[in-house]
């Protein structure tokens, strides 16, 4: 195929792109190579999250890791103010900095890995307590029963969601975060509130945007109703949570957060917290199920002495199974390697997609527990660096160590299809078998 | 040897620490310090990859 032909089918890729799409993922690499070799910067005209607030379709991809590592230092050139927010702007991560630091020097302490070192032994006991239930059975659905209910039982625990609300916490983060990505459970739930305002659904076509921006509004409300009561029951009973620590909080050591900045942080936790290791978990199992080598060459490394290359291997799995998608928004008109971007534009870092540039990572979908250096952007780059890098590490090194121990032999169901879902991506169901 | 942390660039990331936790820690936000600018010399290697492998570009190692 000529250079030209190469370039007319990047475009219309490009124009199609939308990684929000579950059919995404089946070409998923494919397109990201495509358009990094033929349109590193290309326009999609598709790309819209309905779930996070609508906003205009369609923006520009970045899928060259330097052009990404570029956008993402560059808060003043690339805002976090990306989205139309349902209630307001999530903090700190669709704020930009200064403000932004100042509530980073608030909850960063939260969450170094001195303060994770104390749930270690809780993610062990609820580890295998959760293992040891699903293996009672040799079919299992390894998201359902351990992926899903282990980082985001802890998350509940850390923040000071009570445990008693938990299925009511993760029916509102899939309607929310999954109405339309393939998201099975987030599809139903969708649905099923739509009707309960009297929207009228064919389920054979699933919602309309704007049908999804209207339950997405509305669960969004109900959540933070539901912060407004826990900070009230707080307020009066603290404990040692995460609620209670932003209550005593002093934004730049001067004043209390207000009720609004209390209860968009605590959303913002609430959308960042509960899918992300969840997610992560199920691919790389998911990859273990069919790649053997890989599973004992990591069982290896767990059982071994070597922190340090724990820690890498970790890193690299974090690489491979990058999840994340970046928004920005363009805050002044400028030329970005040859692209005219308009102030306003929106601009995507898919970290799976910058995470496989050769350029940076020889042999980039390999997964190489020894590959040096590693500057993989799995937790983001820049001021917005991900807050739970350290409980994200934590948790996928006790759960992928626990349950490898328990069920070091596995495949995937033949008799049962695994739920994959686009955008922030992962698996909604992953049913395996042992040996 | 000797090593620093571009405090304006560190992000926390840790990759650091990972890999070379003889020189490197965390303050009480999470982000880098050099425990002794000047390095023990078995530690020479893995502070090099430790450099090499800052996602920021943070660390940097002279003489």
């Amino acid at each position: 195929m000529s250079d030209q032909e190469d370039r007319n089918r990047a475009v219309s890729e490009a124009r199609d792109f939308n990684p929000y799409a579950s059919e995404f993922l089946e070409r998923e690499f494919e397109i990201y190579r495509t358009l990094r070799e033929h349109l590193p910067v290309a326009r999609s005209e598709a790309m819209i999250e309905p779930a996070l607030g609508g906003g205009t379709p369609g923006g520009w991809v970045l899928t060259r890791y330097d052009d990404g590592c570029e956008v993402l230092t560059d808060p003043d050139g690339f805002s976090s103010q990306s989205q139309d927010y349902a209630v307001r702007p999530w903090i700190p991560q669709a704020i930009d900095p200064p403000m932004h630091t100042s509530y980073r020097r608030i909850l960063n302490p939260m969450f170094t890995p001195d303060a994770m070192s104390k749930l270690e032994p809780h993610l062990y006991d609820y580890a295998n307590e959760l293992a040891d239930r699903m293996l009672e059975k040799d079919s299992f659905d390894f998201v359902a029963d351990y992926a899903d209910p282990f980082p985001s039982v802890i998350f509940c625990e850390l923040a000071g969601f009570p445990a008693e609300d938990y299925r009511q916490i993760m029916d509102w983060k899939n309607v929310i975060m999954h109405p339309s990505d393939g998201h099975e459970r987030g599809r139903e739930l969708a649905i099923e509130k739509a009707r309960s305002m009297d929207l009228e659904v064919d389920p054979s076509e699933g919602l309309s945007t704007e049908q999804v921006l209207a339950v997405s509004a509305a669960a969004v409300g109900e959540v933070y109703q539901y912060f407004q009561g826990l900070l009230d029951a707080r307020r009066q009973d603290p404990r040692d949570d995460l609620v209670s620590r932003l209550l005593a909080a002093r934004f730049d050591g001067e004043r209390p957060l207000t009720q609004e900045e209390l209860e968009d942080t605590l959303f913002l936790l609430f959308m960042a917290g509960l899918d992300t290791v969840a997610s992560a978990l199920g691919l790389m199992i998911q990859d273990f199920a069919t790649n053997e080598v890989k599973r004992k060459e990591f069982i290896t490394i767990l059982e071994g002495d070597d922190p340090k290359l724990l820690g890498q291997a970790i890193e690299e799995l974090v690489r491979v199974h990058s999840i994340v998608l970046l928004p920005r928004r363009v805050t002044r008109e400028r030329s970005f390697h040859g692209t005219r971007f308009r102030a306003d534009d929106g601009v995507l870092v898919p970290t799976q997609g910058i995470n496989r540039d050769p350029e940076q990572f020889p042999n980039p979908d390999e997964l190489d527990y020894t590959r040096f250096p590693n500057r993989h952007a799995g937790f983001g780059l820049g001021p917005h660096r991900c807050l739970g890098i350290h409980l994200a590490r934590r948790e996928l090194r006790v759960a992928l160590q626990v349950f490898l121990q328990k069920c070091p032999d596995f495949q995937v169901d033949p008799n049962r299809k695994a739920n994959r879902f686009g955008g922030m991506k992962g698996l909604a169901t992953l049913p395996l078998v042992k040996g | 040897m000797k090593v620093r942390i571009d405090k304006e660039a560190c992000q926390g990331h840790g990759q650091c620490v990972i890999l070379c936790p003889e020189v490197f820690e965390y303050d009480e936000q999470g982000f880098g310090v050099v425990r002794n600018e000047v390095l023990p010399e078995a530690a020479e290697r893995d502070c090099e990859r430790a450099e090499a492998s800052c996602p920021e570009r943070a660390i940097h190692i002279t003489g």
